[in-house]
């Protein structure tokens, strides 16, 4: 037996050996990812229960009884009129979200200025499992905007040069035109992790199909991208709980263009 | 049925063979499917938690009470942020105007807003031409407006700029019969170019036609709330 033969007969099994523990390796890798990724909604939930664990004066005046199916209603309402109340106080538009009649409204100063009825709402069945103190902690007050991003353009700036003399402005002068408007969709991240997106209800070209592809796998990619580094930095998984409205391009375009760079939101659940 | 089992006899050799390969797939497979079924059983399990135990339930009773209370509170105190009277609300992505009284709607048309047209002199001079957004308080009525020309006026033309208070800067008839000031140079008035009403074709004002700026004048008064967005 020469060396090469040894060598060569070594090499089969350790490679086999190699490419096993590579599998198992992969097989827990995605074993923890799977836990981890399914429990993420659980963890999101106790993360909210501690936030309003910490605030003591919060936990001092929130009745127990509140907790009572009877009162969750009314509980709910309290919440959101207390969160216009500190919306109304403030400077500038903002952005209301009623989940309880579809509704979405400009709002300034304490002044529904735009009421629009939504094609459809669907909340995250996250929110839905939250307990009456933590639904008050989060949404009794409004919720600051820490992300928006949009298919519209929210200043359509169009660049013109003086002309040097009117002979130019009147070989320059343009007809206003009907705006080709693109395909309106919205997201908009909020504080606690929590999303808004907007969606329009119809698609009438083919370019308005693409669009929307495009803008659900950007922000579905940006979410798995998020899990995958949380993964890898051995951070824990947060789950965003999303809220998705379907409502008229037109409307979202008035929305997007009306909000400031640092709206906040006041949700009716 | 047999012709079913060929097919899986078949499927289980070469899942034999390519024993390694196979498992990468089933790997795949499972990532792709599993994590998004567990978490949804996750939140399953989490919506059919039972709520909280009342510790005092005699105080519920109490407790509506005092929510029903509060509630009423809230909802008087945002009633009197409405304004009673008259109020305009414009829609400038829309180009379109609702005039309002006491939370009613009473009379809603086109107009036109600002048309995000950025002119530029050179280097050293530029003008933005757009609608600002927020509230705003009508600060002054005018019947038969004068327009003052500013500077732009003259640049995009491509004329000379006149100094300030010479005639030429003075222009009478182009802002239609009437005009509300909302200050800082912004004005809601008339317009001889009816055809563009519901376009964005301003130089930032707010162009209505006549029978609606006659209603619009009519309603709001000094002081009256301008909400643009």
């Amino acid at each position: 037996m020469d060396r090469e033969s040894i060598y060569t007969d070594l090499k089969v099994p350790v490679v086999r050996v190699f490419r096993w523990i590579a599998l198992a390796t992969l097989a827990a890798m995605i074993l923890l990812f799977t836990v981890g990724y399914g429990f993420a909604p659980h963890r999101l939930v106790k993360e909210y229960e501690l936030l309003s664990k910490k605030d003591s004066l919060f936990l001092a005046g929130f009745d127990p009884a509140m907790e009572h199916p009877a009162l969750i209603s009314l509980v709910k309402a309290v919440s959101f009129k207390k969160s216009l109340l500190e919306l109304s106080s403030r400077d500038s538009i903002h952005l209301v979200v009623d989940l309880r009649d579809s509704t979405v409204c400009l709002f300034i100063h304490g002044v529904f200025i735009s009421r629009i009825k939504a094609a459809g709402m669907v909340p995250d069945p996250v929110l839905n499992t939250l307990g009456m103190k933590e639904y008050m902690k989060i949404f009794s007050r409004p919720l600051a905007v820490v992300r928006q991003q949009a298919s519209v353009i929210k200043e359509p700036v169009v660049v013109r040069h003086a002309p040097r003399d009117t002979m130019e402005a009147f070989l320059n002068a343009y007809l206003p035109d009907t705006l080709v408007q693109r395909p309106a969709f919205m997201e908009l991240k909020l504080e606690h992790g929590i999303r808004i997106v907007f969606e329009q209800d119809r698609d009438a070209h083919f370019r308005d199909r693409r669009v929307r592809s495009m803008f659900r796998l950007t922000s579905s990619a940006g979410n798995t991208l998020r899990y995958f580094s949380q993964f890898f930095t051995l951070h824990k998984m947060k789950y965003s709980p999303k809220i998705t409205i379907r409502m008229d391009a037109d409307n979202i375009r008035a929305i997007y263009r009306a909000l400031p760079s640092a709206p906040c939101v006041a949700i009716a659940h | 049925m047999k012709r079913f089992m060929e097919y899986l006899r078949r499927a289980g050799v070469i899942v034999r063979r390519y024993k390694f390969v196979a498992g990468i797939l089933g790997m795949v497979l499972f990532f792709l499917v599993f994590p998004g079924l567990m978490q949804e059983l996750v939140i399953g399990l989490m919506a059919k938690k039972s709520p909280p135990a009342v510790d005092a339930p005699h105080r519920v009773g109490e407790t509506r009470i005092r929510l029903e209370k509060e509630l009423k509170q809230a909802e008087r105190k945002l009633a009197l942020r409405t304004p009673r009277s008259y109020y305009l609300v414009i829609n400038s992505s829309s180009n379109r105007f609702i005039l309002y009284r006491g939370g009613m709607e009473v009379w809603s048309g086109k107009c036109s807003t600002g048309s995000y047209t950025l002119l530029k002199n050179g280097e050293e001079q530029q003008w933005m031409f757009k609608t600002p957004k927020g509230e705003f308080r009508v600060q002054g009525k005018t019947v038969n407006p004068v327009w003052k020309k500013p500077d732009w006026a003259f640049v995009e033309e491509g004329l000379p700029v006149p100094p300030a208070g010479h005639p030429t800067r003075f222009e009478a008839g182009v802002l239609g019969e009437y005009a509300l000031n909302l200050g800082d140079g912004y004005l809601i008035h008339g317009t001889l170019f009816q055809r563009y009403l519901g376009l964005p074709v301003t130089h930032g004002c707010v162009r209505m036609g006549d029978w609606d700026l006659e209603m619009v004048y009519n309603a709001l008064g000094h002081g009256s709330r301008v909400y643009i967005y």
